[in-house]
């Protein structure tokens, strides 16, 4: 790798918009010399702000609006991946700001882990990437995250390393250490063995799912994903295997457990693959995917709002 | 008339069945296995036809048999047009009613139990007034077969031998469209070829139980060098791996060729959508369905 495909990460620590234009103008001008293509996902307000201070020059950055383009980390991903391909050989530079008002404890985690993976999934693709954080704004926890997520920190004094950063493998392991709340006792629950079985699961969650009204959409989604991480199982995990299904706070929540002790990397299936699909696509298809293995067996939970 | 569509084996006593092929070999797959399955069953077989018995329809080339043999004993009887429906060398389809008649009475007094008759009638069709007179005797046809317990019939007709109206017409006096028998049927998946266009209609649920038979359906019924349409519209589920198994078999094709999924249903194309179609480089959306 040479030195100047390695991904610069940094996040922007400002307060009001003033700081924030004083900061990134520079970026963003800079980008627009260095001939790279310049993307700007941030909330709609630091976009017509952005756009009143470059004037024409605006119209060379491509501007994405933060509040649609931050709905699903995992895709978040896949969208930006395929980005840097299309763009390539130019490289990309990117404002890029989620949105973090309105999350649950649990989806700011994911999108904290989003940032982290951010490093791993960019690692040598030459971008420059700064996320800006509205530390008057957002809670502490967010800002924090912020820190052990970039490598690197910015303000309008200057620019520092990262002390408490986190590699994205740290951060993820971190992410899962907790053990996941066992199912409700009113969970349905179907236990499998074989390929043969799968069929039998994918009626058993249709079955659950229509009481509760799920999208078609949704179910067919669920239906893939559920039989790829059922499929993994009957492959490679250890019986007695079994299906758990749950609705809570408005999510139909789908377990696959087994007794297999499975170490998968920290990472798995977050990063979009070269080649297969396995549990990126899983995860693509569903809301959530959270993986829980040891030595007292694999869990894997599919998270599926029920309404949208 | 309603019509709906039946594989070749399934065909019963009193069906009026309708093939318009588009090739050889659909023609050979559908016709061929229509006359085998007759004389394997002990069937009289009855075949309106200048030809000789190795010269049917898929006979050699399907099944590597020439039924000769057969003929001689009169279970296969070919018919000359000569001697059947020609009267000073213009279709006659009286003549034509009279002989499938007395043959079909002839089988009985033989004791066979069920009599197939077919015929490939796309000369008489290209004949002045051919497309009239042959719309005139299918009713009555298809009066004799339908009441028939014994007998069950296919109309042939080279696709390229007629006008879009002539086929719509001709299909119209059909209640039974043959087509050639399931590659693969375990009630959970039907894997059908097609011919127009080439490929295969996958129905019911594409599974991980059931990647091996379709990867074989692909390799040895599907030529490579060409551009191939799956048709998924009656496709209820297909997981990831057989995706992906699609997307690692359109990349062996030959360059400018692929995989053509038509008549996607939204939910499978919302799912490609959301995976890249940039994953399946081999894939395109054809045509149906999807929104």
């Amino acid at each position: 790798m040479s030195r100047d495909e390695k991904l610069v990460h940094e996040a922007l620590l400002y307060r009001g918009r003033d700081e924030f234009l004083a900061t990134v103008l520079p970026f963003v001008r800079d980008a627009l010399e260095a001939d790279v293509m310049m993307l700007a996902v941030v909330p709609q307000p630091a976009i017509e702000a952005l756009r009143d201070s470059l004037g024409s020059a605006s119209t060379s950055v491509g501007f994405l609006d933060a509040s649609t383009f931050y709905e699903h980390p995992v895709r978040t991903i896949a969208a930006y991946s395929q980005v840097v391909t299309q763009a390539a050989p130019r490289r990309v530079w990117a404002l890029a700001e989620p949105s973090w008002q309105g999350r649950s404890p649990a989806e700011v985690m994911e999108w904290a882990r989003y940032e982290s993976i951010v490093n791993a999934a960019f690692e040598t693709s030459g971008a420059r990437v700064i996320c800006p954080y509205d530390v008057g704004e957002l809670s502490g926890e967010v800002v924090a995250e912020a820190k052990r997520t970039h490598p690197r920190l910015l303000d309008a004094t200057g620019r520092w390393t990262s002390l408490g950063y986190l590699p994205p493998k740290d951060f993820n392991r971190e992410c899962d250490r907790s053990p996941l709340p066992p199912p409700p006792p009113r969970a349905e629950r179907l236990r499998f063995e074989k390929a043969e079985d799968l069929r039998g699961l994918r009626r058993f969650v249709a079955d659950y799912a229509t009481r509760r009204r799920m999208a078609d959409s949704a179910l067919a989604k669920l239906h893939i994903a559920m039989d790829e991480v059922a499929g993994n199982a009957v492959r490679h995990g250890t019986p007695p295997m079994e299906l758990r299904v749950w609705t809570e706070g408005g999510r139909l929540i789908c377990e696959v457990a087994d007794y297999g002790h499975w170490h998968p990397d920290a990472l798995v299936g977050f990063l979009p693959p070269g080649e297969g699909l396995g549990l990126w696509g899983a995860r693509m298809l569903v809301d959530l995917v959270q993986i829980r293995a040891g030595w007292s067996g694999t869990y894997i939970r599919l998270h599926t709002r029920l309404s949208r | 008339m309603n019509f709906y569509e039946r594989p070749v084996s399934e065909l019963r006593p009193g069906d009026h069945a309708w093939l318009a092929y588009t090739n050889n070999e659909e023609q050979a797959t559908i016709v061929g296995d229509f006359v085998y399955d007759g004389l394997r069953t002990q069937e009289k077989v009855v075949y309106v036809t200048d030809s000789r018995p190795h010269e049917l329809p898929g006979m050699l080339s399907r099944f590597g048999i020439d039924p000769t043999p057969f003929a001689e004993v009169g279970q296969l009887r070919l018919i000359t047009l000569e001697q059947s429906c020609l009267t000073r060398g213009r279709f006659d389809p009286d003549r034509l009613l009279t002989t499938l008649d007395r043959e079909v009475d002839v089988a009985f007094d033989q004791g066979f139990r069920a009599v197939r008759l077919t015929a490939d009638l796309s000369w008489a069709l290209r004949q002045p007034g051919g497309a009239d007179l042959m719309l005139g005797c299918e009713h009555r046809f298809d009066a004799a077969v339908g009441a028939s317990t014994m007998a069950l019939a296919i109309c042939q007709l080279d696709r390229g031998q007629c006008s879009p109206e002539e086929l719509a017409a001709l299909r119209d006096k059909h209640e039974v469209l043959v087509e050639v028998n399931p590659e693969f049927d375990d009630g959970v998946l039907k894997i059908t070829r097609t011919f127009r266009p080439l490929g295969l209609r996958l129905e019911g649920e594409l599974d991980g139980v059931r990647h091996a038979v379709f990867a074989d359906t692909l390799t040895n019924i599907v030529p490579r060098a060409q551009k191939i349409h799956l048709d998924f519209k009656r496709l209820d589920f297909i997981d990831l791996g057989a995706l992906n198994l699609l997307a690692t078999w359109a990349m062996r094709m030959p360059g400018g060729y692929g995989l053509v999924l038509d008549n996607l249903p939204p939910d499978v194309a919302d799912v490609i959508d959301m995976l890249g179609w940039h994953r399946f480089p081999g894939l395109s959306r054809g045509q149906g369905e999807q929104q």
